[in-house]
């Protein structure tokens, strides 16, 4: 009987002693967590496209959170699910081909100036403000700002918005990875390397 | 002089073949002017400068002809006297080989220099003052001057050390790559410029010494400098020292650390250690700039390889072109042709010899296979280490190799890529010839595109919020404005009810013991027992069933606008709009039970007909506070999802509201005066009055004329709002042509009143009925007829719009159209109907209820797109208008105009093509 | 006019991986020639057979994989893995023995992981490892006893192939022995220092003819060290680990084998020299080669006392192997401008 209570005793002082330490390290360790709206909002690539479905990335970031896929991101393409997945521990799923395909070269919106007639309208659909002008006058893009979401070519109705790649100068240019060399080969491949001359 | 400081070592290093005597014999030559000078705007580091002349101007030898943009920038000067030929993009020297905008200068053989002067001159001082640093930092950026050694960084930018203390200035004479002697070849034959240099730069610091640092493989170059020292008697804190041979020896970092035995902090400068460091190059080019004031606009280039003859040291113009300065050097073009700008260790390779000198070329190195033979077939690494033991910057690049190339981009970080200098040394000593530098290159850039990627998305998401904060912060505004305004009119309606009560107080000294500003119609016919029929009550009501009518009228409008976009939110609208319609019913009921009785018995019993009895306006009551909790309910809703129709919704439950309010108090103040009468008769008679009303002329006139009024205050907010730009503007002109379609409607309803005057209750009836109602009503031909009439009449103005919209270039050419389309869509469906009502059909009710809702179902979608169609057709005809306009006037844009027809026409032919599938299926 | 445009740098040293391993093989020579003055014929026959076998079965391996045979034979590590082999096997092993371990390193530790540079362990020890556990017999029993020391007449050529291809089972039996360190190990319990030296494997020799082996070995590792083949930390951390884990655990060579013995017997030289120094499947940063090339002697030490097999450098090589990843990633240099090295993995990695 007295072994029991002498157990029972023990067990009880044991718990309420692990009880205390937990419960002072989570109040001395206590981590000032980045909520995760956030942290999946911050590997989202703030187009505000809306190709997900949502009116932006950060109610996108908040369906996440509340559990919807995260194969819906087209400009993010794979590694931002890639990301996404890590973050929040599930399996990376390809990207959903019904919000649109990843591009492969980023792209800036350009207006056409001389054909643009100043409706104001791709200035009212651009999620980022990266559209100047005013009614009846010429719009022109802000190409730094411009996060090639191409929401703005559709309400066009003089269709004079063109989506190009970025151009590339040289604070942006940088030297391809080295495609030559036998110790590129990462896999068995059809085509033989020529022979080298060591 | 015996070295008299102690020198460190740094780690790493090698000891590739020197080949540097094939260059050093022979004293520096100056280059003969080429045919044209091409000067990129970008030499160095920082901004590109800013052209400030323009193509045919005349330039003189020295002259600014690019300004600098921003602080890390340098301007640009003329190198020789001639034209500018062109201001345009070439192809610049640059491992990319891009293209940047240049200044191509055509010499004019003179070579005549602009007024140039010393600063001392300049500042009118004495030998024996001192220069101020400012100013000779000035004169330095004003000349141009940017690091000679490779890098090109504005010198004067450098000179701007901020709060560090600066005891140490170190010449980097080092010149380790193999085969350059440029520098070399400066010391030995201008090394009193580079010690003058060192002098000025020494007091522009207040640095108390000055270390330069010389590899040991050039004696002639350290005698010569130890004699300028000795020579000059301001350079008595100079000191001259001789450093052992070894590659990277003329790194920054390497160099300090070998003079004196510091590193400079990673991502830190070496101001921070109380160094500055420059190219003796550089120094030499600031002593001329100081003494003399010469614009840098040369400089010594190496001109070596085996596949030159005549290997030497050239003072070349900025701007000469590569091909120029080979082809003085007996330049054989090679099987596998290699020109290699700067060493061999860390030049980059030309893509073409049709490219400038610029302020960072210091060599030309022009190999054979033979004498460097490009790579073999990288193999794999064997992790032997020899790249890390070769390494000055002690990092792993082998490990940095790894993650290079398995994309790894963030361990490559942790493992301080960004601390490569790319000095070539691991893939020099690599014995699988692996391309190294070239990974380390790659994954740094991927890593900054990375890096740029992230802060623009993080820009953008700051944006993004700004923008929604600025959205709502404007909604909210107009909504306080929109209430402060709904406040006005009230307080004014309030004045002014107060105002009309006294007014019937005053004649008619009202017994009714309401102390309200009553002037409620079931006060009035109490009152009213004197023969007229209460002009109060009955304008009011008249007001109320002309704003119920246009409510409606703007709620069937909202509904088909909802339906063309296929908004989630038709059913709602739907509901709104019966309700509305059952409101206008009422209205109207109300509205003619007043009225009528008033010309058959100009003295009623007074109370007996009124209209607004009891019970009726309890029934109001009711059905207003009902539909206002709908509203209040939509309203919440809208709300909660962030709709953007909130606005709408909401202006919607305000009035609403008032009208609640209004019927209540009707329901009130019908309550206080007069509780018995009411319960008398008012039902028959409003039952019975929509039957046997025979529509009055003045009615009609006066529905004309209110229709009319209304189209006019339309009218107005339109261009009021077109003013404002307002982007109400396209709302507004539709409701304004809704109103001007009930005005066309109305008076032709008139009309027909005042012409046809028998029957006039058939008339009457086919005119009132469906105009309260149209879907319980869509009936008789003649009817019909006028509905399909006046569509064609509003069709017609439509279209005249259109084409007076389309002559005057105006930008609402395409709402026009559209909603021209829509007239059309309109005109043939009532054409439609009309038919059917003719055809011989007896129970044409039934015919039409059927039929309408066939056409509108044929397949909505079909019909989408035919107007699509239409609509892609009159732009293809536009663009091809513009483009035959451009053509004829010549314009630039005729190539992108051509674009956008192809585009349109593209278009076209596919809208046709879904067009076509469509109607099949 | 298109020029070739090539990253930096445009000028190359003179290292080349097959001049490396060409080196590595010349520099076994000595310790070749005194194995075979030694033992005899076996060696030479072991380590040609070893050799053949191993480019063979990298050149099948290569043709299967569509890569250049030739341009990779080229390199020489495969002649390297082949020739360390053919020198670690027994002098007398059967020569299924020798084909069986060189084709299972060049196979199975080489080119399955992606050939040359990717291979995580030693392949040479793999394979050897690989046939000391299947076929321990014939590996611990063929060591041929030294004709030198034995006084023996040296088995004839015809004799040695024979031994080695029909397996003549009496014939060996008169030739073959415990190595030294095998025979210490087991008499030291009943006997005392100077006993076992008079047993007929040390014949009076300070360690049976293996000093000689091992001064070759060490001979050939001064010249790889000489011409900066490799780098000094690993095979001097592995060797004072070893004499330091000798002298204080095994001071007493009455009871424990003697420091003499465990460095100037066995595989000691050619372990640290030219095993542990293989560079693909060792550490690589210097501190991570220090603590490598130590964790080597210590487990040699342990396993060679401790252990069932009489030789250990195998299996504390391929311990080591293990763990170099783990060890580069926390003894990464301090790199330049850094005041404190960044090592261990980032968070997040696994």
């Amino acid at each position: 009987m007295s072994t029991i209570l002498i157990a029972i005793i023990v067990l009880a002082v044991l718990a309420a002693v692990f009880g205390a330490l937990l419960g002072f390290a989570s109040v001395k360790f206590h981590v000032e967590g980045n909520p995760i709206v956030d942290q999946v909002n911050d590997l989202l690539p703030q187009t505000q496209c809306g190709q997900c479905g949502y009116p932006g990335c950060k109610p996108y970031a908040e369906a996440i959170a509340d559990g919807d896929k995260i194969n819906k991101c087209p400009p993010g393409g794979e590694s931002t699910i890639q990301a996404l997945a890590d973050l929040l521990g599930v399996e990376p799923e390809p990207l959903d081909a019904e919000h649109g395909a990843e591009k492969d070269v980023p792209l800036v919106a350009v207006i056409r100036e001389d054909e643009c007639i100043g409706c104001t309208k791709c200035i009212q659909a651009c999620p980022v403000d990266a559209i100047l002008g005013s009614a009846k006058q010429m719009h022109t893009v802000i190409a730094d700002e411009c996060t090639g979401c191409d929401l703005c070519v559709e309400p066009c109705p003089v269709d004079c918005i063109d989506m190009v790649p970025v151009t590339t100068d040289k604070s942006n240019w940088y030297w391809q990875a080295p495609t030559s060399g036998v110790e590129l080969i990462a896999t068995d491949r059809r085509s033989v390397p020529a022979e080298g001359h060591a | 002089m015996s070295q008299l400081i102690q020198l460190f070592d740094f780690d790493g290093g090698i000891h590739p073949p020197e080949n540097k005597h094939q260059s050093n014999h022979r004293p520096i030559r100056k280059a003969p002017l080429p045919d044209e000078l091409v000067l990129p705007l970008h030499q160095h580091i920082g901004a590109p400068s800013k052209p400030v002349v323009s193509t045919g101007d005349t330039v003189l030898k020295g002259q600014i002809i690019a300004e600098p943009e921003g602080f890390v920038s340098a301007p640009l000067h003329a190198p020789t006297s001639g034209i500018v030929k062109a201001l345009e993009l070439r192809q610049v020297p640059h491992a990319s080989g891009l293209s940047e905008l240049c200044i191509v200068i055509e010499p004019d053989g003179k070579d005549t220099w602009i007024e140039r002067q010393s600063l001392r001159s300049e500042l009118g001082l004495s030998d024996a003052d001192a220069l101020p640093a400012d100013e000779v930092v000035e004169r330095i950026r004003n000349c141009g001057i940017a690091g000679l050694g490779g890098a090109g960084f504005p010198t004067a930018v450098k000179l701007h050390t901020g709060d560090h203390n600066i005891d140490t200035l170190i010449l980097n004479g080092a010149e380790c790559e193999p085969y350059i002697t440029a520098d070399d070849m400066l010391m030995r034959e201008h090394a009193t410029e580079v010690i003058r240099g060192a002098v000025i730069l020494q007091g522009v610091l207040t640095a108390q010494r000055c270390l330069i640092g010389v590899e040991d493989n050039k004696p002639e170059a350290i005698e010569a400098l130890k004699r300028a020292v000795s020579d000059n008697p301001e350079a008595n804190g100079v000191l001259v020292v001789t450093i052992p041979t070894k590659y990277p020896s003329g790194g920054e970092k390497q160099l300090i650390q070998i003079l004196t035995g510091k590193e400079v902090p990673s991502g830190g400068i070496p101001a921070s250690l109380g160094i500055v460091c420059q190219n003796v190059a550089t120094a030499a080019a600031i002593a001329d700039a100081v003494d003399h004031g010469l614009p840098l606009i040369s400089r010594i280039t190496t001109v070596t390889g085996d596949a030159v003859r005549d290997k030497g040291n050239w003072e070349v113009l900025f701007g000469t072109p590569v091909s120029h300065l080979l082809n003085l050097s007996g330049y054989r073009a090679q099987k596998r042709e290699r020109v290699v700008m700067g060493g061999p260790m860390m030049g980059f390779a030309l893509p073409t010899t049709e490219l400038p000198v610029v302020k960072t070329t210091n060599c030309l190195l022009a190999p054979t296979e033979k004498e460097l033979p490009t790579n073999n077939m990288a193999m794999a690494c064997i992790r032997c280490g020899m790249c890390a033991d070769a390494c000055p910057a002690d990092l792993l690049p082998q490990q940095l190799y790894w993650f290079s190339k398995a994309q790894e981009l963030d361990k490559a970080e942790q493992h301080n890529l960004f601390d490569c200098i790319e000095c070539g040394a691991c893939s020099y000593v690599c014995p699988s010839e692996i391309p190294l530098v070239q990974y380390y290159r790659h994954s740094k850039g991927a890593i900054r595109e990375e890096r740029a990627a992230a802060e623009k998305a993080e820009h953008a998401r700051i944006r993004y919020e700004a923008r929604i904060e600025r959205q709502e912060r404007e909604k909210a505004e107009k909504e306080a404005k929109r209430k402060a305004r709904a406040e006005a009119t009230a307080k004014a309606q309030d004045a002014k009810k107060a105002a009309a009560a006294k007014k019937a107080e005053a004649p008619a000294a009202d017994p009714s013991s309401s102390n309200k500003p009553s002037d409620k119609p079931a006060a009035a016919p109490s009152v009213a027992a004197a023969g007229k029929p209460d002009p109060n009550s009955l304008e009011r009501l008249k007001k109320k069933l002309d704003s119920a009518e246009s409510r409606l009228e703007k709620a069937r409008q909202r509904l088909s606008e909802a339906e063309a976009e296929g908004s989630e939110k038709v059913p709602a609208i739907r509901e709104a709009l019966e309700a509305q319609q059952a409101k206008a019913l009422e209205a109207k009921a109300a509205y003619e039970a007043a009225r009528n009785p008033q010309p058959e018995s100009p003295a009623p019993v007074g109370t007996k007909p009124d209209p607004n009895s009891l019970e009726r306006l309890k029934k109001k009551w009711d059905s207003a506070e009902s539909r206002l909790e709908k509203a209040k309910q939509r309203l919440s809703e809208a709300e909660a999802e962030g709709s953007e129709k909130v606005d709408a919704i909401r202006e919607a439950f305000e009035t609403q509201k008032a009208k609640a309010a209004e019927t209540k108090l009707a329901y009130e103040s019908a309550l206080n005066p007069a509780p018995v009468q009411q319960a008398t008769s008012p039902e028959p008679v409003a039952e019975a009055t929509p039957k046997p009303d025979p529509q009055s002329l003045e009615r009609l006139k006066k529905k004309w004329d209110s229709a009319e009024s209304r189209l006019e205050k339309a009218k107005q907010r339109l261009s009021e709002a077109e003013e404002a730009g307002s982007d109400k503007v396209e709302a507004i002109r539709e409701a304004l042509e809704a109103q001007q379609a009930k005005a066309i409607e109305t008076k032709a309803a008139y009309e027909a009143a005042l012409n046809p005057k028998p029957a006039p209750t058939e008339a009457s009836e086919a005119d009132k009925a469906p105009e309260i109602n149209n879907k319980p009503d869509p009936n008789s031909p003649e009817r019909l007829k006028k509905k399909w009439d006046s569509a064609e009449s509003r069709l017609e103005k439509a279209k005249q719009r259109l084409s007076e919209a389309e002559a005057a270039g105006s930008d609402k050419v395409e709402a026009i159209r559209e909603a021209m389309l829509a007239q059309q869509a309109k005109a043939a469906e009532t054409k439609a109907a009309y038919e059917a009502a003719c055809a011989p059909s007896l129970s044409s009710f039934t015919e039409t209820e059927e039929s309408q809702p066939e056409t509108a179902d044929v397949d909505p979608e079909l019909e989408k797109l035919k107007r699509k169609v239409l609509a892609q057709k009159d732009r293809v005809e536009k663009a091809r208008e513009r483009l035959n306009m451009a053509r004829e006037e010549g314009l630039g844009s005729v190539e992108a105009l051509e674009r956008a027809l192809n585009k349109q026409i593209e278009k076209l032919a596919d809208l046709e093509a879904q067009t076509s599938s469509a109607g099949e299926a | 006019m298109a020029l070739l445009t090539l990253s930096s740098p445009h000028t190359r040293g003179t290292n080349r991986t097959s001049r490396i391993m060409a080196t590595v093989a010349l520099a076994t020579l000595p310790g070749l020639a005194v194995m075979t003055w030694l033992f005899g014929y076996g060696t030479l026959i072991n380590t040609a057979l070893a050799i053949v076998t191993a480019l063979l079965s990298e050149a099948i391996v290569l043709k299967m994989r569509r890569y250049p045979v030739s341009f990779f034979l080229k390199d020489n590590t495969a002649l390297v893995t082949g020739l360390l082999l053919g020198l670690a096997l027994p002098p007398l092993a059967p020569w299924w023995i020798t084909v069986f371990a060189t084709a299972f390193s060049i196979v199975f530790a080489k080119q399955i992981y992606g050939g040359i540079g990717n291979n995580p362990f030693n392949p040479a020890m793999v394979g050897y490892a690989l046939v000391l556990i299947s076929f321990p017999v014939q590996m611990t029993t063929n060591w041929a006893i030294s004709f030198q020391v034995s006084g023996q007449d040296v088995a004839s050529f015809s004799d040695t192939l024979s031994m080695i291809f029909a397996s003549a089972p009496g014939m060996a039996d008169a030739y073959t022995g415990a190595t030294p360190l095998d025979q210490y190990k087991h008499l030291i319990g009943q006997q005392t220092s100077e006993q076992v030296l008079q047993a007929s494997t040390f014949n009076g020799w300070l360690n049976g003819g293996w000093e000689w082996v091992n001064l070759a070995f060490l001979a050939g590792g001064l010249f790889l060290l000489a011409r900066k083949i490799i780098t000094w930390h690993i095979p001097i951390s592995m060797l004072v680990a070893l004499a330091v884990c000798s002298l204080v655990l095994g001071w007493d060579a009455d009871a424990y084998t003697p420091v003499t013995l465990h460095m100037l017997s066995g595989a000691t030289m050619l372990g640290a020299f030219f095993i542990a120094t293989d560079p693909v499947s060792a550490s690589t940063t210097p501190t991570g080669k220090i603590i490598y090339g130590a964790g080597i002697g210590i487990l040699v030490y342990l396993i060679r006392t401790w252990g069932a097999y009489p030789d250990a450098v195998a299996f504390a090589v391929l311990l080591m192997n293990f763990t170099a990843p783990f060890i580069d990633a926390y003894t990464q240099p301090r790199s330049y401008g850094h005041k404190k090295a960044k090592r261990g993995l980032k968070s997040g990695d696994q």
